[in-house]
């Protein structure tokens, strides 16, 4: 699904050359549910941003379903992003002038799918994230853990084979985290859908069948929880 | 397309005291063109029927080579068979009225004082159809009723003769052979075209009159007025085959080819009409930028997640592009609006009086007219004004890079 080859990554502060990522190398496999931890600063948000093609690498290869992300043109990332990958972000990103159906729909727009269609899957998408009744609301008639829900069925709404979440729960209260979490793996269980999020809260962790921790921009260990 | 439209649309109204300020402007803008350019529109308008139906008719017709030669040696150029042509032309469609003039330069005095003139001879019942836009300030016009009294002379003449209405006064001029004539008639009205010029020499006699002064059956020319002067282009090929058909041995010229004055005028007001159009776009222009700029600042994590949900560049420049077209099409709508609003108020108050222009006698009330032409014009002006505005903040906008606009607090 996702292999990283050493990849590096510097970001220019000032004048100075800042380390981000120092040849990171590892595989996610299909259908997996992974966190990726560590500390904040430590590089995770840039591991996400490379792996949904948000960002290129200094160095090294990002290989996302057998492609070369760097090979690909602006454009060409912006199709692969809309038709394979789902974001969920920390502080759900939802477009604040749209309803909550229209914020489900908006990536199926930019799939050209036609308008029956697009209802179908966006209230199937509503339904599964509890959300039928707020449809028409508009993400500040929300609360947080129902934005997020939002966010999420944004993500799968068009069946994407690779969902990343960046800190889906740190702005959550740990209830609403909770059942966020339960969410995603219950999507990731139904669809197949690989799901990769970054946290540094262990109870977070807790919930990935794998952990892949990093420090400093280096790897620490790679773990199975389960 | 369509949800571009409503997301785009959705935007704009989203800070709703920030889009009102610009609407605002560019309302200010619109409405300010279509006013000025109205009453530019309609002192065009008023300038060229007031020279066309006080002094030139719409196309005056002269014997072959006058235009050329006619100055130098006016009695070798004159019309002898001119009531064949007024017979053929006075019932063609778009005619109002056909008549003759025959002019020439004289001395005019009162005994006192002796000014030099131009006398014009013009068919007394007629008169009044061609001298429509002629303010008879004191006395009366010059119609077949009273046209054995006398004659109509200039406001400023007539001041500077220092004459009054009923006085005689005698003009002295030369015949065609070259000898001395003299005629004495009595002032019955004092006419004001409102061309000081022109006020301060015209003295109007019955054609007869002039005739017997020079010693002629003949005229200087056949003026032509028309009901509209818009009927212009549509007579002219009904005169150029007259013409041929009759084998007349003459050339005309329209009001255009002989309103100098007018054409001057013009310039000089499409001019400042331009300068202020500039200034206003160059206003609306950095107006709009500085929003379009600002709504940008602001929503560049959101410019970020469309990204990142996999809408490409081109697709955040559409989506600005549609924003500051659809701010344009919006903002000049009302400004329309508002500008016929205003043009159609400042019209029932009863116009704007407007001292005499240079070289003019009398000030006019000025109305705002509101023709098709200038409120499309005024309307695609702000359009594209708009639209440029947002195409820098747009390309700045798709430019941005995904992750740092994400990372955008």
């Amino acid at each position: 699904m996702i292999i990283f080859n050493k990849v590096t990554k510097d970001y220019l502060l000032g004048k100075t050359i800042v380390p981000a990522l120092k040849g990171v190398s590892f595989e996610i496999l299909g259908g997996e549910f992974v966190s990726i931890c560590g500390p904040s600063g430590s590089g995770k948000s840039t591991i996400l941003n490379m792996m949904g093609a948000l960002d290129n690498p200094t160095g090294g290869d990002v290989i996302l379903l057998g492609t070369n992300l760097a090979r690909l043109s602006d454009s060409e990332q912006a199709t692969l992003r809309n038709q394979k990958i789902g974001f969920i972000f920390q502080s759900f990103n939802l477009i604040p002038v749209l309803n909550v159906f229209e914020n489900i729909e908006y990536p199926l727009i930019l799939q050209g799918i036609s308008a029956p269609a697009r209802k179908l899957k966006v209230m199937e998408l509503t339904e599964q994230v509890g959300l039928t009744r707020f449809y028409t609301h508009r993400p500040d008639e929300l609360s947080g853990g129902q934005r997020q829900r939002v966010a999420i069925a944004r993500a799968l709404v068009t069946q994407p084979q690779l969902v990343l979440a960046d800190e889906p729960t740190a702005n959550l209260d740990s209830k609403t985290g909770t059942d966020i979490l339960d969410l995603m793996k219950e999507m990731n269980t139904r669809f197949k859908t690989t799901f990769v999020f970054s946290t540094h809260d262990p109870q977070v962790m807790g919930y990935a069948n794998r952990v892949i921790r990093i420090h400093d921009g280096q790897l620490v260990d790679a773990e199975d929880v389960v | 397309m369509k949800s571009l439209f409503l997301l785009a649309l959705r935007n704009i109204f989203r800070n709703r005291r920030r889009t009102l300020l610009t609407f605002f402007s560019m309302i200010a803008g619109v409405a300010a063109i279509i006013v000025f350019g109205g009453f530019v529109e309609y002192t065009f308008w008023g300038l060229r029927e007031s020279t066309i139906k006080t002094q030139l008719g719409h196309i005056q017709i002269y014997a072959k080579g006058y235009t050329e030669k006619g100055v130098a040696q006016p009695n070798n150029y004159l019309l002898q068979h001119s009531d064949e042509i007024v017979r053929e032309l006075h019932d063609k469609k778009g005619v109002q009225a056909v008549t003759r003039r025959l002019s020439t330069s004289g001395l005019i005095s009162t005994g006192e004082k002796t000014i030099s003139c131009k006398v014009i001879g013009v068919e007394p019942e007629k008169e009044t159809e061609l001298s429509s836009f002629e303010t008879i300030i004191d006395g009366m016009q010059l119609d077949s009723s009273n046209a054995s009294k006398g004659g109509v002379i200039g406001a400023e003449l007539m001041k500077a003769l220092g004459a009054k209405v009923g006085d005689t006064v005698t003009i002295l001029t030369t015949t065609g052979d070259g000898m001395l004539n003299a005629v004495e008639f009595q002032i019955i009205g004092v006419g004001q075209t409102g061309s000081q010029d022109y006020d301060s020499v015209f003295v109007k006699l019955p054609l007869k009159r002039v005739q017997e002064l020079l010693g002629t059956t003949a005229v200087e020319k056949v003026v032509v007025l028309l009901s509209e002067t818009d009927n212009l282009n549509q007579f002219v090929p009904i005169l150029n085959s007259e013409i041929s058909k009759n084998s007349w041995n003459v050339e005309f010229k329209t009001w255009s080819e002989l309103a100098f004055f007018y054409h001057k005028v013009v310039q000089v007001y499409k001019g400042i009409f331009r300068v202020v159009n500039i200034i206003i776009g160059i206003v609306i222009l950095l107006g709009v930028t500085n929003t379009m700029s600002m709504a940008i600042f602001e929503r560049v994590r959101e410019i970020g997640t469309l990204r990142a949900l996999g809408t490409t560049q081109s697709g955040i420049l559409k989506l600005f592009l549609m924003e500051g077209l659809l701010m344009g099409i919006i903002g000049a709508s009302l400004g329309v609006i508002v500008g016929i609003a205003i043009a159609t108020t400042i019209n029932l108050s009863g116009g704007i009086p407007i001292p005499p222009p240079p070289g003019m006698s009398r000030g006019y009330l000025a109305f705002i007219v509101t023709p098709l032409p200038l409120l499309a014009f005024s309307f695609g002006f702000m359009v594209l004004v708009t639209l440029l505005s947002s195409i820098y903040p747009a390309y700045r906008a798709s430019r941005f890079k995904i992750v740092d606009a994400l990372g955008h607090v």
